[in-house]
C-alpha cells in the first residue's frame, strides 16, 4: 500500500493545515490568556527595559555565584537586578540606586507585593508563566517591567 | 481585516476598548501559536511564550510606531521569545511537534477510517522529518487565518520574495521524503 502527496503545492499545503493544523489548535487556555492580557495594558506607568539576560550571553561567566538567571531592566531613573534562585521559585533584586521602595511581582493570576529593604534589596517568590515587576519608590510614577517568562 | 481596519482597531484597543482587543486576539492568536508550534515548543513553552507575547502588546499598545503590523510585531516577539525558550538551560530543541498521537478525534466524533489515519500519520511524520527552517515555515503559513507574505517575512526574518521559493523547495523535500521513507507509521503490509 503506498500514499501519494499532491503535486500541487497549493493542494499540498491544503493537507498539511487539515493534518497539522486541525492536530494542533491554539488551546482554549491560551486564548483566554490572551484575551486576559488587555487587563495588565500599562497605563501610568514608566517601563524599564529588559537591559541584560544572562540567558542570552554565550559565555557561562555571566552569571555571578548561584544565580540560575540574572536579568536587568532599566528605565531612565530606576535599575532593577534581579537574580533568579532554585530554579526560578525565588527571585532575589536591588534596586539601584539604592532606594527603598515597594515591588509588586504580577504574574496571571497572581501579585505577590514585597517592601525592599533601606538598601532597596528584596526577595520574592516567582513561579512558571511570565512575570515582571511594579516597583513604586514612594515618588514619581511608578516603574513597570518589561513582562518576560522564566 | 484591511490595514486601515487594523490601525482602527489597535488605537480602540489602545484607548480602552476590550472588544477591539478581542479582535487582535482572534485575528493574530493562530499566527503566534504558529510560530511558537513551528519553533518546536512544547505545549506549554509555546502557551507561555504567547501568553508572553500578547502580554508585551499590551505594554505597548499605545506607542506602537505601525499599529497596522501589529501581527508582525505580536508574532517577531513570539519568534524571540522562541528562541530565548529554546536557549534556556540550553535545553533539547524538540524534534517532533508531539504530533501523529493525538490523530484520532476526540468529543465523541467518530474515529477517522483507518487508512486516513495511517495516511495522516505518513503526512506528520514527513512534516517532522524536514529541516527546522522548513517546519517553522510550513507552520506559520498554514495558521488561521493565513498570514500575509509580508507578515511571514518579518516573522520568520527572511525576504519576501524568498518565501516562495523556500516553500516550493520545503514542499519538495516533503514529497521526496514521503516516497523514499522506509517509515514505521506505514501500515505493514502482511503476507497472505
Amino acid at each position: 500500500m503506498t500514499f501519494d502527496l499532491p503535486d500541487d503545492d497549493d493542494q499540498l499545503m491544503a493537507e498539511l493545515r487539515e493534518v497539522i493544523g486541525r492536530c494542533d489548535p491554539v488551546p482554549s487556555a491560551v486564548l483566554a490568556a490572551a484575551n486576559e492580557a488587555f487587563v495588565w495594558r500599562t497605563i501610568d506607568s514608566d517601563l524599564a527595559e529588559l537591559a541584560f539576560d544572562s540567558l542570552l550571553e554565550l559565555s557561562s561567566g555571566g552569571v555571578r555565584g548561584t544565580a540560575d538567571r540574572q536579568l536587568t531592566f532599566e528605565s531612565p531613573g530606576l535599575t532593577i537586578e534581579v537574580d533568579m534562585l532554585d530554579g526560578g521559585s525565588q527571585l532575589i533584586g536591588q534596586l539601584v540606586p539604592a532606594q527603598p521602595g515597594a515591588v509588586e511581582v504580577q504574574a496571571s493570576g497572581r501579585t505577590t507585593t514585597v517592601t525592599t529593604d533601606a538598601e532597596g534589596h528584596f526577595t520574592a517568590p516567582a513561579g512558571a508563566g511570565p512575570f515582571r515587576m511594579r516597583v513604586d519608590a514612594g515618588f514619581g510614577p511608578a516603574i513597570v517591567t518589561e513582562w518576560i517568562t522564566l | 481585516m484591511s490595514t486601515l481596519e487594523l490601525g482602527h482597531v489597535v488605537g480602540r484597543a489602545a484607548g480602552g476598548d476590550a472588544k477591539a482587543w478581542n479582535e487582535l486576539v482572534q485575528q493574530y492568536s493562530g499566527l503566534v501559536w504558529s510560530v511558537a508550534r513551528g519553533y518546536g515548543l512544547d505545549t506549554a513553552d509555546a502557551a507561555d511564550v504567547v501568553q508572553t507575547s500578547w502580554l508585551r502588546l499590551a505594554e505597548n499598545l499605545a506607542c506602537l510606531r505601525d499599529p497596522d503590523r501589529v501581527g508582525a510585531w505580536l508574532a517577531t516577539t513570539a519568534r524571540r521569545e522562541s528562541l530565548r525558550v529554546l536557549r534556556r538551560g540550553q535545553r533539547q530543541i524538540p524534534s517532533g511537534m508531539d504530533l501523529g498521537e493525538d490523530i484520532t478525534s476526540e468529543d465523541g466524533q467518530p474515529e477517522l477510517p483507518v487508512l486516513r489515519r495511517e495516511r495522516d500519520a505518513a503526512v506528520s511524520h514527513a512534516f517532522q522529518g524536514l529541516p527546522a527552517l522548513c517546519r517553522a515555515l510550513l507552520r506559520v503559513l498554514m495558521s488561521d487565518p493565513a498570514p500575509s507574505y509580508a507578515e511571514v517575512s518579518e516573522v520568520l526574518d527572511m525576504p519576501v520574495g524568498s518565501i516562495g521559493p523556500r516553500r516550493a523547495r520545503c514542499l519538495d523535500r516533503m514529497r521526496t521524503a514521503f516516497e523514499t521513507d522506509d517509515e514505521p507509521n506505514r501500515p505493514i503490509e502482511v503476507a497472505r
